[in-house]
């Protein structure tokens, strides 16, 4: 036991470890900001309201095809995952032996874990060469529900695992059945918190783009509804795409679907945090 | 009593709940309403409960007492078949109520005739002081508006909450102050018309007002129930329970009137652990 000893490096590691977390700190929100700021500014110098109701001219137009796409997707996908996703965490937190529980949990974390170009791959193989959908909404939806999936799941958990299992106890004894528990019980009591980890995760899946260029493929096209055999347009392609053509005209639409993106996945992000403070109070 | 106990523990369902439904609700006989025999409890490897023997007379309060940790909580959970939801847990033995083995039972028929209040007040978050007695009445059967809204305040009159809440019943049940919470969960138990209560220290985390309360709520629930209130508080033991039960270790240590418990203990173990409590 050395205290003088220790007392300095205590006293040399704590200004080091101070300066480096604020330098981090700084420089992530450099980082942020400088996006952020690029988009706003460029976004907002070429835009032009006629996007909403212009599609994709070869490298020039509008954004109604991807706007409309992305809401299209993001809606199935979200619808994809929700029930899945819900139904698991809340079989996790509340009903499912600690083994099993154990397996979900662990299930999430890989699959969240699993890089989206992959995820992209997968379905490639599987829905559009596999079952022959082609490139088509129902394969990008899937590939997005599998990222939205974990997420969701967690969130139900972790809302189920805030209310502890005297509430669950409580249903229990009260002469529910365990189904009655967890969903008249613990899923209305965990609503805010499933709600808000469902909106952030379909704010993720908004912001795909590498998944979707496997499954969805791209259309220029206003979605005709349908599901099957025919590409869907996303704003997050012509956010990735234009910006690499050598034209002003492609340059400011890719600018304006990264700002439309921006909003959109803000007002989610918004959305769910308001949510998520409800269910505190 | 001794009929229904030579049937086959195969007795047909529907046929126990018919004989449970006919004892009738504070018929103050000696006979025992509830028996634990050789009840042990495991969690996973380790046993906490041993070889229990335990008769529970009718229409009467029973105190549970005993150091933390003595499987008090494990004990009532047994009765309600709570541990049948943790996979973890071994029950052996047998526990009758009215001379009909628990496990016989459908456990959701079961928890409805045997209610339990919890040490902390859990009522259903999200949902109005109303819906927190009428979810379980409407999922049990109750149907119809009038026959909901009178179930529930009968039973928050007899929790004695009403004259508290009838203004506020449809206000989120937890805005309510914690003494008002855990007579919302009573009221939530008795809405069901148990035949046995089971109360695992409920006014431990209340304030003296609240528990004293409750304790004159408890006082006047014996007419309509049998009651197992597990203590950490000696005092409340001695001015409600007829019965005590002192565990150690997962042990009955003894069992008998309060007073003679108290006053002439006949284990040593039971005067040690008094004076030590007290
Ligand atoms: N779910 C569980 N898994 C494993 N062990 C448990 C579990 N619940 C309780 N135990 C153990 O069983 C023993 C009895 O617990 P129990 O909760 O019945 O005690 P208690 O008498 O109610 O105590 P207290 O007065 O503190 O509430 C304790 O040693 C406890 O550690
Ligand atoms: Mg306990």
């Amino acid at each position: 036991m050395d205290f003088p000893r220790l007392r300095l490096m205590r006293r040399l590691r704590d200004p080091l470890g101070w300066g480096i977390s604020v330098l981090s700190t700084v420089l992530v929100l450099a980082a942020l900001a400088s996006i952020i700021g690029n988009i706003l500014l460029r976004g907002l110098a070429s835009f032009r309201l006629s996007v909403f109701w212009t599609v994709t001219h070869g490298v020039a137009g509008g954004l109604e095809n991807a706007i409309l796409g992305t809401l299209w997707l993001a809606l199935w996908s979200t619808l994809l995952s929700a029930v899945p996703g819900v139904a698991a965490g809340l079989y996790c937190a509340w009903l499912a032996p600690p083994r099993w529980a154990g397996a979900i949990r662990f299930a999430c974390e890989v699959l969240s874990g699993v890089p989206s170009i992959v995820i992209g791959y997968v379905g490639y193989t599987v829905l559009v060469l596999g079952f022959g959908w082609g490139f088509c909404t129902l394969a990008g939806a899937i590939a997005l529900a599998a990222i939205q999936l974990p997420y969701i799941t967690r969130a139900t958990d972790a809302g189920l695992a805030q209310l502890g299992t005297d509430v669950r106890d409580g249903a229990l004894a009260a002469g529910l059945t365990p189904g009655q528990t967890v969903l008249r019980v613990g899923l209305r009591a965990a609503a805010p918190a499933v709600l808000s980890g469902t909106l952030l995760a379909a704010a993720i899946a908004v912001g795909e783009t590498a998944p979707l260029l496997f499954t969805a493929g791209w259309s220029p096209l206003v979605p005709d509804g349908s599901l099957l055999h025919h590409p869907v347009g996303y704003l997050t392609y012509v956010a990735w795409s234009y910006i690499e053509q050598p034209y002003p005209a492609a340059h400011a639409l890719a600018y304006n679907a990264a700002l439309l993106l921006l909003v959109l996945v803000l007002v989610l992000q918004v959305a769910a945090r308001g949510l998520a403070r409800r269910g505190l109070r | 009593m001794a009929q229904a106990v030579s049937l086959p523990t195969s007795t047909p369902i529907a046929n126990t709940q018919v004989r449970m439904a006919d004892a009738a609700p504070g018929a103050h006989t000696a006979e025992a309403v509830l028996e634990a025999c050789g009840l042990s409890v495991h969690y996973g490897t380790r046993q906490v409960l041993h070889e229990i023997e335990l008769r529970i007379p009718r229409g009467t309060l029973t105190a549970l007492i005993g150091p933390s940790g003595c499987g008090k909580s494990t004990l009532l959970r047994c009765f309600n078949r709570l541990h049948d939801v943790n996979p973890g847990v071994r029950v052996e033995g047998e526990i009758r109520i009215n001379g009909y083995p628990v496990s016989a039972w459908d456990p959701v028929a079961l928890r409805r005739r045997v209610g339990m209040v919890f040490q902390r007040p859990n009522p259903f978050p999200g949902r109005s002081v109303f819906e927190n007695i009428a979810l379980p009445l409407r999922v049990s059967g109750v149907r119809g508006k009038r026959a909901l809204a009178q179930r529930v305040e009968q039973a928050l009159q007899a929790a004695a909450l009403w004259d508290e809440v009838k203004d506020r019943l449809h206000q989120p049940a937890q805005a309510l102050s914690g003494g008002q919470q855990q007579r919302l969960c009573i009221a939530r138990a008795l809405a069901l018309e148990p035949q046995v209560l089971l109360l695992d220290e409920p006014t431990s985390a209340l304030d003296p007002v609240s528990t004293q309360r409750i304790e004159s709520l408890l006082q006047e629930l014996k007419s309509r129930c049998t009651l197992i209130l597990v203590t950490h508080h000696l005092g409340q033991a001695r001015r409600l329970a007829e019965h005590t039960v002192l565990l150690d270790a997962g042990r009955i240590v003894e069992q008998g009137p309060t007073e003679q418990l108290f006053e002439a203990p006949s284990d040593p173990r039971t005067a040690a652990y008094l004076s030590r409590a007290e």
